[in-house]
């Protein structure tokens, strides 16, 4: 039934069904609600669609376009011609600079990730600290003026 | 060895030979205007002008935009021609790109969810103001209007193919034979997809005008 209302359909709607495959297809629909009502509905669409998107033939040929349409088009076109910055991208020569860079940019990752990481240089022991190695007694707390008492005493009794 | 056509086989065969050189001529066209020939690509531009402007009036109703989508459609044609493979007529793709451009305008304004009084044609608004006087003659323009919307928002539920298909049936009357030539595709192919669409546009009908009570309006009452 749904094939043979599929196959018919058009026809139906343009009236085109033979009388023989009008009467069939009538009988069908009347034996079914269902698909009769779809056909109700796709005829009234039919009509709305054919009433209200068609141009009337009088109004149509009053819309030719005004003198001058060519060359407007070919402004339009000239002007969505013109290229962008990004068109450069696009250019072969620009396609080949920019696959380039990405290549360059991943050699050099590469290389950064398969160096192996040095150990850090030793620090240079500050003079300060040779110094007080020197003289264990004087041990510096982080106090300031603490340590500079300290540090003082130590001398005076280096002197003494 | 050829032998000579004669009685019915003859008359197909000279249709068949116009269709072939109209086929042949546009092929030619084509691949002019592939080749940046401004000559051809004016020459596509007025055989294909005046159709473009009945389109989109037909959609729109409108003359304000109507130039500017024409141009757009035309500079479209010129920047995707290779793209078109001549599987469909020329026409046909140039159809397809007017109601796409149609359906991206109205897209843009927004112009489906109501309509504005610009979107009024001088006509329009002529019959308006007369609109008592043309009550007894058809339906009034606010109705008009209504339907208008309606159609266009139910044609924007289905595939821009489904709606091209569509269009092409009922707006320009053309055969599911002439279709199947226009498109390359064959009968039954276009018989179900316009089936489908129908199918999909009843569904889409249907949801929109359902009344608050749950039933949907009746298609008589359109």
């Amino acid at each position: 039934m749904r094939e043979r209302m599929r196959n018919n359909l058009e026809s139906y709607l343009t009236g085109s069904l033979p009388a023989q495959e009008n009467e069939i297809f009538e009988a069908m629909l009347a034996s079914d609600a269902q698909e009769r009502e779809q056909l109700e509905w796709m005829l009234a669409q039919s009509k709305l669609i054919r009433e209200t998107l068609r141009t009337p033939p009088e109004v149509a040929a009053e819309l030719a376009p005004a003198p001058g349409f060519y060359a407007r088009v070919i402004a339009r076109v000239e002007a969505e011609a013109q290229p962008s910055f990004w068109s450069i991208f696009l250019e072969p020569f620009g396609r080949r600079v920019a696959y380039a860079s990405v290549a360059l940019l991943l050699v050099m990752g590469l290389v950064m990730l398969s160096t192996p990481n040095e150990t850090a240089p030793e620090l240079a022991e500050a003079p300060g600290q040779v110094l007080m190695d020197d003289h264990p007694e004087v041990h510096l707390v982080g106090d300031t003026a603490d340590d500079r008492d300290r540090v003082f005493v130590n001398l005076t009794a280096l002197d003494q | 060895m050829v032998l000579p056509e004669t009685g019915a086989g003859a008359v197909l065969s000279r249709g068949q030979r116009t269709v072939d050189q109209r086929q042949t001529d546009e092929i030619r066209l084509v691949e002019r205007v592939k080749a940046r020939d401004e000559i051809a690509f004016k020459e596509l531009v007025d055989r294909y002008q005046n159709k473009v402007f009945s389109i989109i009036y037909g959609i729109l109703r409108t003359q304000g935009d109507t130039e500017d989508i024409a141009q757009q459609v035309f500079a479209k044609v010129y920047f995707s021609i290779n793209s078109f493979d001549s599987r469909s007529s020329l026409l046909t793709w140039i159809y397809k790109i007017t109601v796409n451009e149609c359906y991206d305008y109205l897209r843009k304004k927004k112009v489906r969810k109501l309509v504005y009084e610009s979107d009024f044609s001088e006509e329009d608004s002529k019959r308006m103001d007369n609109s008592e006087a043309s009550a007894d003659r058809g339906p009034a323009v606010d109705t008009q209007l209504a339907q208008r919307d309606l159609v266009l928002k139910l044609m924007s539920k289905v595939s821009a193919e489904d709606r091209n298909l569509m269009m092409l049936k009922e707006v320009e009357g053309h055969s599911v034979e002439e279709l199947a030539q226009m498109t390359g595709m064959n009968e039954n192919t276009i018989k179900v997809k316009l089936f489908r669409a129908r199918q999909k546009l009843v569904k889409a009908a249907q949801r929109l005008m359902k009344s608050p009570g749950g039933a949907p309006t009746a298609p008589q009452s359109w």
